[in-house]
């Protein structure tokens, strides 16, 4: 599956934040983007540069993360198709926040700064669009800091289990569709790799989850949310 | 746009000795592309966290000096590179001077992993050298002496 190279002919686009933009602005796009691959395990953006566009993800999914003093990644979330990745440097002008690597191989949409906010200014609906994802981030940054904060290693697992298999769906044997290490769950919850190898296998026995080599598969979701504490 | 494999090939071009395929693999791999379209366009601004630096494949950079010459950089050169082995804040802006600038964003894990070749250690510690050198030459010779 290539990148088209213009936007309205992408499949992605109508659950993408460009979703409101006009054909215009759409043509606009379409004529100053450059379609690019990033192979499994690539960086695609690093922690403290100051990229000078906006990554639209097409295809694959790709991790963000920050790394520690001593080199341990905390992951913050995932972005996959229709997600953007960038933006909001580009907007505070200030050097980026989080590192971003293609967890599979991945085709995303390169648009540069310049028509980025050519298309902000002239697109009212976009620029509000931009707005609402934003404060939709800050809020889930939020929700992270106080599970980090006041949530058990359990606890936190569990919600991690539930936020990845809605983000990402499930196969066709029913498992999240995204493999994961269980080093990279262990940085996403933010706790030793052995601690998740443990809850893994606990929570296995206790019938609220199947795996398979990486694979995990949900089986009791309401109980998985009761020990979250997440309800929808 | 650069893609992955002139991405290998420019290395190879701003890097002054011989370096095997699987080596260049590693660093596309690890560093981050970053394209620069237009002149002033903004690499490090003055008190940014030096978390990495760039390294210029194509085009040219330039550290503002407040009250004297700025210095150049330009293919092959490591922008940024004292700061983060300081571990400090960059203390100058630095910016896009050409029409086109190609850089690899080095953060500290590809740095480290470059560290374990020898000929990149000694190579990264002879651009550090190299900045002190564009330093020391912004000075008048009276300041030189004390230096």
């Amino acid at each position: 599956m290539d990148t088209p190279h213009n936007c309205q002919l992408c499949q992605k686009q109508p659950t993408s934040a460009f979703h409101d933009l006009s054909a215009d602005g759409l043509n606009e796009i379409s004529q100053l983007k450059t379609c690019v691959s990033f192979k499994k395990g690539q960086v695609i953006i690093h922690e403290g540069a100051r990229p000078q566009g906006v990554y639209c993800i097409h295809r694959g999914k790709v991790k963000l993360y920050t790394l520690g003093t001593e080199g341990k990644e905390q992951i913050i979330r995932f972005i996959t198709s229709g997600d953007l990745l960038g933006y909001r440097s580009i907007l505070s002008d200030e050097p980026i926040s989080a590192s971003a690597t293609a967890l599979e191989d991945t085709h995303a949409c390169y648009i540069p700064k310049s028509s980025f906010f050519k298309v902000i200014q002239d697109n009212p609906k976009f620029s509000l669009n931009m707005l609402k994802l934003s404060c939709h981030e800050l809020g889930e940054a939020g929700k992270m800091i106080t599970s980090l904060a006041q949530k058990n290693v359990k606890e936190r697992l569990a919600e991690i289990l539930l936020i990845l298999n809605s983000t990402f769906g499930e196969d066709e044997e029913g498992y999240i569709d995204i493999n994961l290490t269980r080093e990279e769950i262990a940085n996403m919850v933010g706790t030793a790799t052995e601690s998740v190898i443990r809850l893994i296998s606990e929570l296995r026995k206790e019938g609220l989850i199947r795996s398979k080599g990486k694979r995990i598969a949900l089986e009791n979701r309401s109980s998985l949310r009761q020990i979250a504490a997440v309800y929808e | 746009m650069l893609g992955f494999f002139n991405i290998h090939e420019r290395i190879k071009e701003v890097t002054p000795f011989e370096v095997s395929n699987f080596v260049i693999e590693e660093i596309a791999l690890q560093s981050s592309y970053i394209p620069f379209h237009g002149q002033g366009e903004v690499l490090f601004k003055k008190g940014d966290p030096a978390l990495g630096f760039y390294w210029i494949l194509r085009g040219e950079a330039e550290v503002l000096i407040p009250d004297r010459s700025n210095i150049t950089l330009g293919p092959g050169s490591m922008a940024g590179l004292d700061s983060f082995i300081e571990d400090e804040n960059l203390p100058f802006d630095i910016l896009n001077k050409s029409k086109h600038l190609d850089c690899l964003f080095i953060d500290r894990r590809c740095y480290k992993s470059m560290q374990e070749h020898q000929e990149f250690n000694r190579h990264m510690n002879y651009m550090v050298l190299n900045c002190l050198k564009n330093y020391r030459n912004l000075l008048i010779s009276n300041e030189r002496m004390y230096l």
